[in-house]
């Protein structure tokens, strides 16, 4: 490995969690190439702006966001939702446990964009809560209270059931369902 | 294309444009300290949330991407 790694050779390195990112937030591949593309643009031309030695991924991410967010808002953001509720609404909730990709796609597509964001941003990027609040640029507490919320709100939506009965916590839940 | 060029320093939302949710009432707000979620479905939705994200990153990158990053430093490099 060099050591003087270019700032293109740092940004290959950086696209395909970029597009992991893009693709789970927007739902949709092709738009997620074309988010990753501009972001790559932007991310070049204010390269000078870009801090050495501070976190390039999150900053990139937060270019890829921004960039995502004004789409959405140009997009008719109303309009969007409704296309995906319509398109969810036929699906009986997955089993937890057999969860699988496109379920998880579809399941995340009905968080709200900011839920989506965080628990993506967290839970898949493996962010620090401080830098994931950098990149949506909110506050640390705003970043937790979003991933607890859209937890809840998956488990919610995957079990039917509300957090916190979900998951039987006395003995008797236990026995009665496994016959343990 | 006009691309805005001030992308990096906008992640300060402008209110009007997009209200944060925190604003609108939501119904488990008021109910105080939400529940927590029972840690072997948190554990799993975390997994299977990685498996989707790594799936997507594990993909080949396309050929476009990385033109345009190598066309973009051979750009520089004329100057």
């Amino acid at each position: 490995m060099t050591e003087t790694k270019s700032f293109g050779d740092s940004l290959i390195e950086a696209i395909p969690n970029l597009r992991a990112f893009a693709h789970s937030l927007s739902g949709d591949a092709q738009l997620s190439n074309d988010l990753v593309q501009e972001t790559l643009l932007k991310a070049w031309t204010h390269k000078d702006s870009f801090v050495p030695d501070s976190n390039l991924k999150a900053w990139l991410f937060t270019i890829l966001r921004n960039t995502y967010f004004t789409y959405y808002r140009k997009s008719q953001r109303e309009e969007l939702d409704e296309d995906h509720a319509a398109m969810n609404a036929s699906v009986p909730p997955p089993q937890l446990t057999h969860l699988e990709f496109d379920d998880m796609q579809k399941a995340l597509m009905r968080l709200s964009p900011d839920h989506r964001e965080a628990l993506l941003l967290i839970t898949a990027e493996g962010f620090s809560y401080e830098d994931a609040a950098r990149v949506c640029g909110c506050a640390v507490g705003t970043m937790k209270s979003r991933v607890n919320r859209a937890r809840n709100r998956l488990l919610e939506e995957m079990t039917g059931q509300l957090p916190g009965e979900a998951v039987p916590d006395d003995e008797d839940a236990v026995k009665s369902s496994s016959g343990r | 294309m006009q691309h805005r060029l001030d992308a990096p320093e906008d992640c300060k939302r402008t209110d009007g444009d997009f209200p944060e949710p925190e604003g609108q009432p939501e119904p488990e707000a008021a109910k105080g300290p939400l529940p927590q979620l029972p840690g072997f479905a948190a554990q799993l939705i975390g997994q299977r949330m990685r498996a989707m994200y790594d799936t997507i990153a594990q993909e080949p990158v396309p050929d476009d991407l990385l033109e345009l990053v190598r066309k973009l430093e051979a750009k520089e490099q004329q100057k």
